[in-house]
């Protein structure tokens, strides 16, 4: 249990620093691109861009709060680490294609954001495919976890 | 496949979240395999079983699954 506390706490700062890189884009974005990014041609694009980064800022502000009450509590850390040991749901996650299809979908929208700078149409294609993946992925978990 | 979970449970004045914290699963597992709906890899039936002081034969039943 002391392993896993300290996996959690490596992973907590990594979450920590990804946090503040996003924040740092998205404070760019709305106070004069210090940094000097490029910017996708279609306002809607970078838009959509922010849209994104927002959601994933939230997430790892949500997944920070989770990780620091899992460090703290005993009896969270061992709930936590229960979940995340539990056969029944790594197997609903595998027969779902989890795994491959969110890291599959991430490198899709990374690609998307690249491609909104050229074409918008690849933006569009890319983006869609993107969110039906993830959609069909929590779909099949769902269908699974009422099957096991 | 059927068990004798939620019989020893209720013997034991255990709720399921109590035996899933003992033997390092989660309410859901145990409810699943308390139905029938999912069946215990052996690492997690020998915990269970182990838990109540039973051996596997005695907590599972392995008589439909053999047909």
């Amino acid at each position: 249990m002391l392993n896993f506390r300290e996996k959690l706490k490596k992973r907590r700062w990594l979450i920590r620093i990804s946090c503040v890189i996003v924040l740092l884009v998205i404070i760019n974005h709305y106070f004069g691109n210090f940094l000097s990014f490029p910017t996708p041609k279609e306002p809607h694009i970078s838009d959509f861009q922010m849209g994104l980064l927002m959601g994933i800022e939230l997430c790892l502000i949500f997944l920070s709060f989770k990780y620091r009450k899992a460090i703290n509590d005993e009896n969270e850390l061992q709930d936590f680490y229960n979940s995340e040991h539990d056969e029944r749901k790594n197997l609903i996650r595998q027969k779902a294609g989890y795994p491959v299809i969110w890291a599959a979908s991430i490198v899709i929208l990374i690609a998307a954001i690249i491609a909104g700078y050229y074409n918008v149409t690849v933006f569009y294609s890319l983006a869609a495919v993107a969110v039906i993946q993830i959609f069909f992925a929590a779909f099949l978990k769902f269908v699974y976890s009422k099957k096991y | 496949m059927k068990t004798k979970i939620r019989e020893l449970r209720k013997a034991n004045k255990l709720s399921q979240e109590e035996l899933a914290r003992a033997v390092g699963t989660t309410r859901q597992t145990i409810t699943s395999i308390e139905i029938g709906k999912y069946i215990a890899s052996l690492p997690l039936a020998y915990k269970i079983s182990h838990y109540f002081g039973l051996t596997i034969e005695e907590v599972f039943d392995f008589s439909e699954s053999e047909e």
